[in-house]
């Protein structure tokens, strides 16, 4: 997949833009937040389950049903915490932040029980049969990317996938996992720099 | 530029962070040290990849999600709903406990005693209008009053103990609701 290819989807994604006839986040947060509109929630599901199912499910490095059980809890926290939402911020970071508590909750857990094999587990690997050689290339880039994040600390994993999912600023970044802005880049070069030693080999020159 | 400086450069080029004028003597040093190119190159590569990987793990949501946080929320009574009853609960005891704490509160100035005191049944005497009474309510007003001591601090004890599982019980909820 190109990067003109990826920005696409991530443009599409993004969906916090207002186009013409459309409330912004911000706007149905607060109808939310005001009338407990359980329609402009909706909308607001909408919106993010794809952001948040991939930002829980790399997050937890889980099952994809571990994800969606960890994206409706969001989801339904958020809304019961409705009254904690301020007009004047961003929504993204806002949700981000309940979603990201929520996985570091599921990490604390899973570290104190003994790890379950499970196949659902296993890193995604690549299909290695018919493909050809440059799909092969990214597709085990991914499944060591993969191997590597689950390698980073639940923090400088958490600020690396809020960077790439939605391009969040740093400032963003830093109000969704609650840390310095100055903290925010440090866990991020130092997240890049750990994940560019384990992905050597895997990369083109 | 050193190498350190450029590695923080092509870091914040990647979020698009840099100034035109950072982004010129980045571009400058890149041209002459291969060493960084290669890391201006392994950095974009890893941020292409992750952003098609974060793609993939997306498709597996699933459509009737939505169907099920709303069913979950409708279903469920907020946590906010659930802290305003249990303060009104919390009220009407603090209220009955302290018109309980009040009946045991002296108030009948007893002259001919060591210690004097009210108490309610002479005050409802006295507004039934009974002028015998008035008088002598008259004339104990007159004494300066003395309460028992015992009487002030089971009272006070009483009002302490419902204060602090007051604060206690909102403090559980406020968790709860944070939670």
């Amino acid at each position: 997949m190109n990067a003109i290819a990826c920005k696409g989807i991530i443009r599409q994604m993004a969906g916090s833009r207002s186009a013409e006839g459309e409330l912004s986040d911000e706007a149905l947060a607060a109808r939310v937040r005001a009338h407990s509109d359980t329609a402009a929630y909706g909308e607001l599901i909408d919106r993010y389950r794809v952001r948040l199912t991939a930002l829980t499910r790399r997050m937890l490095n889980g099952s994809p049903e571990e994800a969606e059980d960890v994206v409706q809890e969001a989801f339904v926290a958020a809304y019961h915490r409705r009254s904690t939402y301020r007009e004047s911020e961003a929504f993204r970071p806002w949700l981000y932040r309940i979603a990201i508590n929520r996985c570091v909750d599921r990490l604390r857990v899973k570290s104190r029980k003994p790890p379950a094999a499970s196949l659902d587990d296993a890193p995604e690997e690549p299909a290695t049969t018919g493909e050809p050689l440059p799909s092969l290339l990214a597709a085990e880039r991914e499944a060591e990317l993969q191997r590597a994040v689950e390698g980073l600390p639940p923090k400088y994993r958490a600020v690396f996938l809020l960077r790439h999912l939605d391009d969040l600023s740093y400032e963003d970044i830093a109000r969704a996992t609650e840390l310095p802005l100055g903290t925010v880049k440090t866990h991020l070069f130092r997240a890049r720099a750990q994940l560019r030693e384990a992905l050597q080999g895997y990369l083109e020159p | 530029m050193n190498c350190r400086d450029a590695d923080n450069l092509i870091q914040e080029s990647l979020d698009r962070s840099l100034s035109a004028r950072d982004r010129d003597r980045l571009d400058a040093h890149l041209q002459t040290c291969p060493a960084c190119a290669k890391l201006w190159t392994e950095y974009r590569q890893i941020a292409r990849t992750t952003r098609a990987w974060l793609h993939t793990a997306g498709d597996a949501s699933r459509d009737d999600l939505k169907a099920r946080v709303l069913a979950q929320i409708a279903a469920s009574p907020a946590p906010a709903a659930r802290f305003a009853r249990t303060k009104t609960t919390l009220a009407w005891t603090v209220l009955a406990a302290a018109v309980v704490a009040g009946a045991f509160v002296p108030l009948e100035r007893i002259p001919d005693t060591a210690h004097t005191a009210f108490t309610l049944p002479s005050m409802m005497t006295i507004l039934s209008g009974d002028m015998a009474v008035l008088r002598h309510f008259g004339e104990t007003l007159q004494q300066p009053p003395v309460v028992p001591v015992s009487s002030l601090l089971c009272t006070a004890t009483l009002i302490s103990a419902i204060a602090a599982n007051v604060f206690l019980a909102q403090r559980a909820a406020r968790r709860r609701e944070a939670a």
